[in-house]
């Protein structure tokens, strides 16, 4: 269906080639699968943005911020039972982004980018997790 | 006291939420309710001393809400190929008095339990292609999950503490519908899965 809006946020440590080359990657130019898929589908690409990204990759309870954009924290998801924390993994051979991940629960996430027009919060939707290797082709290769 | 049982079987799962199905991930069902239909065919089982080989049968089901809620409405079909004993084995499974986890909680869950109906089932399995047919109850049909390019997904879940199954192919259920007292419905392009199946008094197994 397309018609969708994105822009790449990149952390303030990355050098400026490394800033030129994710632009490169994002911008659907060079494949990658959903680097190649997600630009296609965008009517409005906004221009990639530098801020502190803080990124705390921890199994179920990762988390990141992008400073003064939004965050994200993530969580086990539990029975609704017996409150008994729950895993789950998806295996996607075709996947556009992942090929196997784990499912959390996001317990909130929000994201404010005014000259996107973009102001939104979230509690307790769907979260992934995985290790990932990307090429040219997309991800290639199945995280263990 | 509970009776011994076990059985390995092939199984074929469609209900009336969206692909991938939210239940699968103590998640709300896509549409607040929850209607579906299972079938196993036993590979290898037996109920005490009654062997289960080759045995297929099936459940209706139908929540209004959450299922850990339940208040749901329920039935199990047999295949008319089964003998006797065979019957009287599934009734009791079915009765939630032997354990097997779904089939332990299942019952304790429903404000309904129509009793158990012997019929023809016709039932194929062929990875994601997977076909039911009850005549004038229920028939459902399964195909391959594919990108809007045609492109073939395959997604497979490994749940851990499947109360269903521990490892499941994600399919799209093409079309369903069922008949069968307060339980009428009619779908398309909705949830369903299969998998090899294990289950024992304990529940799902493998």
């Amino acid at each position: 269906m397309g018609n969708g809006a994105g822009r790449v946020y990149i952390d303030s440590k990355a050098s400026p080639e490394q800033g030129k080359a994710i632009e490169a990657i994002t911008s659907g130019k060079h494949g990658g699968g959903v680097f190649t898929v997600f630009p296609s589908t965008f009517s409005r690409a906004y221009p990639m943005k530098a801020a502190t990204i803080d990124f705390r990759f921890k199994g179920h309870d990762s988390s990141f911020a992008v400073d003064g954009i939004g965050e994200v924290q993530s969580e086990h998801i539990r029975n609704p039972v017996t409150g008994a924390m729950f895993e789950g993994q998806i295996v996607l051979p075709g996947g556009l982004n992942m090929k196997k991940a784990n499912v959390t629960n996001i317990r909130r996430w929000w994201l404010r980018d005014d000259a996107a027009g973009w102001n939104m919060a979230y509690e307790n939707v769907s979260g992934f997790f995985a290790a990932q290797k990307y090429n040219e082709k997309g991800p290639v290769k199945r995280a263990g | 006291m509970a009776t011994k049982w076990e059985f390995e079987a092939d199984y074929f799962t469609y209900c009336n939420c969206d692909w991938g199905c939210p239940c699968n991930f103590n998640a709300r069902p896509t549409q607040g309710n929850c209607h579906g239909v299972a079938v196993w065919r036993i590979k290898e089982g037996r109920f005490g001393t009654t062997k289960l080989d080759g045995v297929v049968f099936a459940a209706s089901y139908f929540f209004p809400g959450l299922i850990e809620k339940g208040n749901a409405i329920r039935r199990m079909y047999i295949d008319r190929k089964a003998n006797p004993d065979q019957r009287k084995a599934l009734v009791a499974i079915d009765s939630g008095q032997h354990g097997g986890g779904m089939f332990e909680i299942f019952p304790k869950l429903a404000a309904k339990s129509y009793p158990p109906i012997v019929a023809d089932i016709e039932f194929r399995l062929d990875g994601p292609e997977a076909y039911v047919k009850i005549e004038g109850i229920l028939e459902g049909e399964s195909e391959a999950l594919s990108y809007p390019d045609g492109t073939v997904i395959s997604p497979t879940f490994t749940l851990p503490h499947g109360i269903e199954f521990k490892e499941g192919l994600a399919t799209n259920a093409k079309r369903w519908w069922i008949k069968d007292e307060e339980m009428l419905a009619h779908h398309e392009n909705a949830y369903g899965a299969v998998a090899s199946v294990k289950f024992t008094n304990e529940g799902c197994v493998g």
